[in-house]
Parts: C-alpha cells; sequence; structure tokens
C-alpha cells in the first residue's frame, strides 16, 4: 500500500481563477453587446431627449468611441477571455481535481501546477493589455501576438501537459477512465492546433537582425503568418473549429463524464458508448473545418468534405448527450432538489441543440443563409452560455463544498442562480436567431423589378435595433446569475475550515507486469502465419485497444496519428498543389503606404465586423461587386476574410467607393455620413503619425516570406511618404480645398486649420487615416487594373 | 508525400480515401467497444464513483456505490 494526498490546493486556486475571469470575460461581452445599441441611441438621446451632447452622453460615447474600448479591439478580448481564461481555467480546475481522483495519485508535480497556474494567468493578464492595444495577429481566437503564443506553447505543452501525462504514468489505477482519454485528446490536439495556426515571422527581430537598430514596441510585437491568403483562411479555420472541438467540447466532455456519474451517484449509462463517442469525435471533427469557408475562395472539394463529416458528426455528439442523460435514468427526482445536476441537465441538452444545429449550418445552402450574419452568434451562445457555462457552474457547485469543507452558503441563490442564467440564456439567443435570420433574409431580398430590396446596407443593420437591445438584456441576467454564483462560492469560501483536511489515501502501486488473461503469458512467438491468425484473433477480441489504454504514452500517441492524419489529407493538397490558387497577373504586392494601412486595419480588428470576402451567390455579387479570386489574396498575410458583417463586405471597396475624401468624413464620424451607422469613430487616425520610417521593416519582413517588393526593400519610407502626399493632395483637391474640410478634423490633424494648401497636404499626409484609406481604395481594384483578369 | 499529391490529379480521391479510413476505424472501434466483457465495462464504468474514499480501494466492482 501506498500513501499519498491530493492536491486540491491548486484546484482551488483554478476555481477561484474561473470565477474571476469569467466575470471579466462575460462583463467585456456585455460592453460590446451594448456597443451595438449605443450609437443610435446616443443620436436619439442627443436629438429628442437632451438638446445636444452632454456629459452623459459623452461617458456613453466613450464606451464605444474610446481607443481602447471600440468594438474591434474589445471583442476579441471578449472571446479570448471567456473561452482562454474563464472556459481554460474551468478545465484546469476539472482536469485537476478529476485525474488525480481517476488515477488515484497526487498531480506529479506540485511545481509544474504553481507554474501553470501562474503562467496561464499571466498569459491572460498580458491578453487583457495588448489587445486593447491593438496588438494582434488579426485571426479569431487566435489573436494573441508572438511572444504570448510562445508563453503559451511553453505553459500549455509543457508545464500542463507534461504534468498530466507524466500523472497518468505514475497512476496507481490500472484502467483509464474515459475522461482521461478527453483530457489526452484536448492537450495533445490544443498544442497541435496553436502550434501550426501561430507559424510566423516577427517584424521587428527581422529589423533588428537586418540593421541591429532595436525596433519600436508595436513593431516588436508585430508579427506575419507564414500562410497567406487561402492557405492562411484554411489553417485559420482548420484552428478554429477545431479549437470550438477540443477547447470548448472535448474537456467539457470529460467534465461530463466525470461529473454527471458523481453528482448522480450512479455510474454512465453506457461506457461502451463512450468509446465509441471518443473515437468518432476525434476522427470527425478535423474534417469539419472549413466549412466556415463554403462559397469563399477555398476550392470546393475541401469545403465539401467538410460538409460531410461535418454531418456525420451529428451522431457521436448525439451519442454523447443521449449517453449523458441517460445516466441520470431512474434519477430524475434527484433533479429537480439538487441544483448541480439542473445546471448539468440544461448543460448537456444544450451540448445536444448545438451539435445539431452545427451540422445544419454546414450544409452548403443553410450556410448561404447563415454565413456572416448574426445566426452564427446564436448558434456560439448557445454552445458556450448553454453547455459551457452551465457545465462548469454545476461542476463549480459541487465541487465547493467539498473543496472548502463546508455547507454550500445557500441553496436558494443557487436556485436563483440557475433560474436568471437560463431567462437570460434564452432572451439571449432566441431574438439574436431572429436577428440573424432578419438580416439574411434582407441581404437577399430582391423587390419586383429584380433589384435588391436593401441596397442600402444600413438600413439591415437599424433594423436589428429592437433583437440587439434584448440581446443586451440577456446578456446582463445572465451575467446577474454569474454574479450570484460568485457571491454564493466566496461565502462558502469564507466559511471553510481554518486548516484544510487533508485525508491520506492509500492504494497499491502498480506492477511493472500487467497481463489481462493468463494464457497469453510465456507463449512464445511462432511463425508468421501463425501470428498473423493471432493478432487478427486479438483484433476482434478488442484487446489492442485494453493495452493502450493501459499505456497513456501509447494511446496519446494514436490520438496524435488520428489527429495529423486527418489534418494532412486536408492540408497537403491544399498546399502543395498549385492549380488551387491560381495566380493572376494584375494582382501585385500592396504598396509600402497600402501595407501599413492594412496593418492598421488588422490592429484596429476591422474584420470582426467586416468582411472582405464576396461568394458566388447573386445576391452578394449584386450588392458588392464581382466574387472574389483565390488569386486576389495571394499577398494577404494575415487574410482578412472575416467571419461576420456587422459592417458590408469591404473586398471592392476600392471600386465601390473610390472617394478619399468621403473615407476621410466617415472615420472621422461615420454617423455624419450614414445616420444610422453602428460603426465607431475613429479619430486616433486623425491624431496618430504614420511611422514611416519602420514601414521598411514590415516590406522586408514581407519580402522574407517571399513577396515580390522590388525597389520597396531599399525605399520604403520614401516610396509611403511620396504616396501619402498624393492620396492627401488627392482628398483635399475633391472636398474643393483644405477649408472645406471641417475644421473639427484640423484641429486633430493640426491642433489649428492650415494656412496653405502645401501645409495641408504636409499634415494630413502624416496622419494613419491616410494610409488606412490608401488601403481601402486599393481593395478589390487588382482584377480591373491593366493587365487584368484571367 | 509532395510526390503523392502531386501526381494525384482528382482532388476527389482525398474524401473518398478520407472517408474509407474513417469508416474503417469507425467500426474497428464500434467493434472492439461492443465485445468488451461485461464485467470490465462494469469496473471502468464504477471509477470515478470510488475516488473519494479513505478506504482502500483494490477492486471497486465488487464494492458497493460510492461515499457522495
Ligand atoms: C462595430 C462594427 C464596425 C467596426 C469595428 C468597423 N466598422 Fe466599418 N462599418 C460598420 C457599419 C455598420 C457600416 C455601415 C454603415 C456605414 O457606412 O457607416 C460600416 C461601413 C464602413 C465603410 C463604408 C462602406 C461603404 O462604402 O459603404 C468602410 C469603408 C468601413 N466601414 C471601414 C471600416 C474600417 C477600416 C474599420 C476599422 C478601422 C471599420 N470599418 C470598423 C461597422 C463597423
Amino acid at each position: 500500500m501506498e500513501e499519498f494526498v491530493y492536491n486540491d490546493a491548486i484546484v482551488r486556486k483554478f476555481l477561484g481563477a474561473t470565477l474571476l475571469w469569467g466575470f471579466v470575460g462575460m462583463l467585456v461581452g456585455l460592453i460590446v453587446a451594448f456597443q451595438m445599441v449605443l450609437p443610435i441611441a446616443v443620436q436619439w438621446l442627443e436629438a429628442s431627449v437632451f438638446s445636444g451632447p452632454n456629459g452623459l452622453t459623452a461617458a456613453l460615447r466613450l464606451l464605444y468611441e474610446h481607443e481602447w474600448l471600440s468594438f474591434g479591439r474589445l471583442r476579441p478580448l471578449h472571446t479570448n477571455a471567456v473561452i482562454f481564461a474563464f472556459a481554460g481555467n474551468a478545465i484546469f480546475t476539472a482536469v485537476y481535481y478529476s485525474t488525480q481522483r481517476l488515477c488515484k495519485a497526487r498531480m506529479w508535480s506540485d511545481l509544474l501546477g504553481n507554474l501553470h497556474f501562474w503562467g496561464w494567468q499571466l498569459i491572460i493578464v498580458s491578453a487583457a493589455i495588448t489587445l486593447p492595444l491593438g496588438i494582434t495577429q488579426g485571426k479569431e481566437y487566435a489573436e494573441l501576438e508572438w511572444p504570448i503564443d510562445l508563453a503559451i506553447a511553453v505553459v500549455w505543452a509543457g508545464f500542463f501537459g507534461t504534468n498530466f501525462l507524466m500523472t497518468l504514468v505514475k497512476r496507481r489505477e490500472r484502467h483509464m477512465y474515459v475522461a482521461l482519454w478527453f483530457y489526452i485528446a484536448t492537450i495533445v490536439t490544443v498544442t497541435i492546433l496553436h502550434i501550426f495556426n501561430n507559424l510566423w515571422v516577427p517584424a521587428g527581430l527581422v529589423h533588428l537582425f537586418k540593421t541591429g537598430e532595436m525596433p519600436s514596441a508595436e513593431l516588436m510585437m508585430k508579427s506575419y503568418p507564414i500562410y497567406a491568403g487561402v492557405q492562411d483562411a484554411f489553417m485559420q479555420w482548420w484552428y478554429g473549429h477545431n479549437a470550438v472541438a477540443f477547447f470548448l467540447t472535448t474537456p467539457f466532455l470529460g467534465m461530463m463524464y466525470y461529473f454527471l456519474p458523481k453528482a448522480a451517484d450512479r455510474p454512465v449509462f453506457s461506457y461502451k458508448l463512450s468509446i465509441i463517442h471518443f473515437w468518432s469525435l476525434v476522427f470527425i471533427y478535423i474534417w469539419a473545418g472549413p466549412h466556415h469557408l463554403h462559397y469563399t475562395a477555398l476550392p470546393v472539394w475541401a469545403s465539401s468534405i467538410a460538409m460531410v463529416f461535418s454531418i456525420m458528426l451529428w451522431m457521436p455528439s448525439w451519442g454523447g448527450m443521449i449517453n449523458g442523460l441517460l445516466t441520470l435514468r431512474g434519477a430524475w427526482h434527484k433533479v429537480a432538489s439538487d441544483p448541480v445536476l439542473k445546471f448539468f441537465v440544461i448543460g448537456v441538452t444544450f451540448y445536444g441543440m448545438a451539435t445539431f444545429e452545427g451540422p445544419m449550418l454546414s450544409i452548403k445552402t443553410v450556410n448561404a443563409l447563415s454565413h456572416y450574419t448574426d445566426w452564427t452568434i446564436a448558434h456560439v451562445h448557445s454552445g458556450t452560455l448553454g453547455w459551457n457555462g452551465f457545465m462548469i457552474f454545476g461542476m463549480i457547485y459541487w465541487l465547493a463544498p467539498r473543496l472548502f469543507q463546508t455547507e454550500l452558503f445557500s441553496k436558494k441563490l443557487v436556485a436563483a442562480h440557475f433560474w436568471i442564467g437560463t431567462v437570460g440564456m434564452l432572451l439571449y439567443i432566441i431574438p439574436i436567431y431572429v436577428a440573424g435570420i432578419t438580416q439574411g433574409l434582407m441581404w437577399r431580398a430582391f423587390d419586383e423589378t429584380g433589384r435588391l430590396a436593401f441596397p442600402d446596407f444600413v438600413e439591415t443593420v437599424t433594423k436589428l435595433m429592437p433583437f440587439y437591445w434584448a440581446r443586451a438584456i440577456g446578456g446582463t441576467l445572465y451575467l446577474a446569475g454569474v454574479v450570484i454564483g460568485i457571491y454564493t462560492i466566496w461565502r462558502t469560501w469564507k466559511n471553510r475550515p481554518t486548516k484544510y483536511d487533508e485525508p491520506v489515501q492509500r492504494a497499491p502501486a502498480l506492477r511493472k507486469e500487467y497481463r489481462d488473461d493468463a494464457g497469453e503469458r510465456g507463449e512464445e512467438r511462432l511463425q508468421g502465419v501463425v501470428w498473423a491468425g493471432r493478432a487478427m484473433d486479438k483484433f476482434v477480441q478488442g484487446k489492442w485497444h485494453r493495452r493502450w489504454e493501459r499505456l497513456p504514452i501509447r494511446f496519446t500517441g494514436w490520438v496524435i496519428v488520428a489527429v495529423v492524419v486527418a489534418s494532412l489529407f486536408e492540408i497537403v493538397p491544399l498546399f502543395v498543389i498549385r492549380s488551387n490558387v491560381p495566380s493572376i497577373a494584375s494582382v501585385q504586392p500592396y504598396t509600402p503606404l497600402e501595407l501599413a494601412g492594412r496593418d492598421i486595419y488588422v490592429a484596429e480588428g476591422c474584420y470582426n465586423c467586416h468582411s472582405q470576402m464576396i461568394r458566388p451567390i447573386f445576391a452578394e455579387t449584386e450588392r458588392y461587386g464581382e466574387y472574389s479570386k483565390p488569386g486576389e489574396s495571394v499577398y494577404n498575410r494575415p487574410f482578412q476574410w472575416g467571419s461576420r458583417r456587422i459592417g458590408p463586405d469591404l473586398a471592392r471597396e476600392g471600386l465601390f467607393r473610390p472617394s478619399g475624401s468621403w473615407h476621410l468624413n466617415h472615420f472621422y464620424d461615420p454617423r455624419s455620413v450614414v445616420g444610422q451607422s453602428i460603426m465607431p469613430a475613429y479619430s486616433v487616425f486623425f491624431r496618430r503619425d504614420i511611422r514611416f520610417e519602420e514601414i521598411q521593416a514590415r516590406v522586408d519582413a514581407m519580402a522574407m516570406l517571399g513577396v515580390p517588393y522590388g525597389e520597396a526593400i531599399n525605399s520604403a519610407p520614401e516610396m509611403a511618404r511620396e504616396q501619402a502626399r498624393a492620396v492627401a493632395a488627392a482628398i483635399i483637391d475633391e472636398a474643393g480645398g483644405f477649408a472645406e474640410i471641417r475644421v473639427a478634423i484640423w484641429d486633430l490633424v493640426l491642433g489649428r486649420m492650415p494656412t496653405s494648401r502645401e501645409e495641408a497636404i504636409e499634415a494630413l499626409s502624416q496622419k494613419k487615416v491616410i494610409a488606412v484609406i490608401s488601403y481601402m481604395q486599393r481593395l478589390g481594384t487588382d482584377l480591373t487594373r491593366d493587365g487584368g483578369a484571367s | 508525400m509532395t510526390l503523392l499529391a502531386l501526381t494525384v490529379n482528382d482532388l476527389s480521391i482525398y474524401p473518398k480515401v478520407g472517408l474509407v479510413v474513417f469508416f474503417v476505424v469507425f467500426i474497428a472501434v464500434t467493434v472492439r467497444a461492443l465485445r468488451t466483457p461485461r464485467n470490465q465495462v462494469r469496473h471502468l464504468a464504477s471509477l470515478p464513483l470510488d475516488d473519494d474514499r479513505k478506504a482502500p480501494i483494490i477492486d471497486a466492482h465488487d464494492e458497493g456505490s460510492a461515499r457522495a
């Protein structure tokens, strides 16, 4: 017999962090939800309630127009915080608690556990600082820049992965329960996804090596992905979808398979089903990613396989849901009285709903309607608020009395959390479904004359305001529930004993040699034929698999094989076959100034509201112009196709809206140009200067990645200055002279009115807005330039 | 790998092979899962239920249900 004590201190830490970041992440979510409604509300307040702006409206304005709070920067903070901080810490809570019990072993290393805990919190804090500052890779859920990426790899795989796997190796229970398999799949797959979607060239380092000069902090943090355009899009959604699969699904299934039986005090309904559930999920999920790219410039074959596999996913997902719910067979009376089970039942039910809807959304014809709309947002939130959120709180309420060794502070409060959370969730999801479908239908509506019924994009935005209000209220309720939960846990924690009881556990160590079946022992290897027959026999009896279970390392190996093989099947042809991305002669690299403008577009997170991918669908080509070709994105690092159209598609903006002075006014105050716009104003573009000298480093980094930059390799800043003056001059002339541009803009740019045309051009050409406008004017113009489309 | 992919012109081969690979694995897993001996399944399924006890646990499936 060996004696040991579980390390619950680390579990308590992760639990506390889960609550803290859950609150922060959802609060940021609430702010971005209000940013959808506030611009119009403030406009209305100023016009109808107050006579003009006042202190209150100025404060509200800050909430959506302050640089650090603008939607494009804050929305990634919301997604990253709820996924990696809230759900992440919850996963660690579940893993650290259940792995020790299932392995009958203390976590292998207290030190690694602590490094993991503090390292992860440090990563979260750096995300919370860098994202509002506009330091981002511009790829959804992979926004964090390269130094943080490195830290994630070290903390996730190095600290967490090692600690977990070594605990498995040193375990005292021979059999590995299915929850552990799900954790293994989570750890290895997230590692693979993270590494391969985050391969980059840091522009600052290129600069440092080339010139020996230390770059600015902004440049130091900037990187360009090694993939461009179609390939970048593909890698991103291979990552993005599997992040949903292996961060928000598999670890939560592990959680379900462990905590649900514990809370119900009966074993899982069918263990056999859980095995099938596991392997089918691991195999199928990997293929499903490209369903995020239907009708885009991604080759059809890739998105078609994704659709087939996505539909197949429905099977194992529902197998899992049924397995979860039937675990409660004969225990339904407990659900009525046990708040923990209530949370689990709603959680598992939402798992079923979300995984029914997911395959449906992957069907191309449905996707043609749903893609880019709020329908996706509704789908995601039924998964995250229902499945992830409720599983997490069910687990926390189950754990709290055990970890803090005292009664739960109040069951009534838990019930209140449950009901407020459920109502809030429905109030969030249902209106956003309606909003999404409304949006989709309006975009494709034609009138009797065969023209778009709503040619003005903004009409389709204002229509959604009531739904956005309902969503904001639903979100507020859900967060209120969470606050009640945090209060309950905090009060429970306050009642903890002065010293935690640490019961000593006893279990025999595993013997090194173990055979299932005595008949196998000592058998000699026979010649080929006999051996083959035996192998066949073993296979049929299923013994091969039980062996792997006992050997976590080999089991891990098989999960890697499953994931990598499926990934390679998709990735290899896309990367090696040139015909996937036919080149277009007239597509040239961005000029240095446009590149700088594009980098600002990425940094501001415009992709959170704008797509740059016109699908070959009639309603879309009518609205935006010629559909996007794969060859048009070859210099796009990162790709910016986007996934959502809160604003219109910008892929052909250069053709659609060539006027620089229009953009100037629009960036200064969108609502002064388009009355009901909800786009934030970008006054920073008028205050901040372009860092011309650093453009060279950006061009160099791109050139290193194979972009044919020609003379810009030596003279990027000069070229950019020259173009900036030309763009500024054109804007001023178009406006009819600098005096025709509003005073407020000159106040930002110069602090006063300029005195001459020359001064005006010089001053304006220094500002970021010029770089962004040059990029806007470039967008989508390649095909029609001389030497045009093929 | 590169050579192989370059010589395969018909890309639809990829989804086909993918599906076959998947189904083979799926059937293998299913067969294996269904053939797991009953007592072992019972032992495995009860693993989460026996962990919090202070008493030593030697063989879970012949003991009763767990302490809550
Ligand atoms: C909160 C979402 C949101 C963000 C963030 C956002 N936009 Fe917009 N954008 C909109 C909406 C809505 C419209 C449509 C109404 C209008 O024209 O103002 C729009 C319109 C535009 C237009 C005009 C399209 C046209 O020709 O009619 C441009 C150009 C544009 N946005 C560029 C940008 C850029 C560049 C950024 C990032 C710096 C950005 N937007 C960030 C929501 C957003």
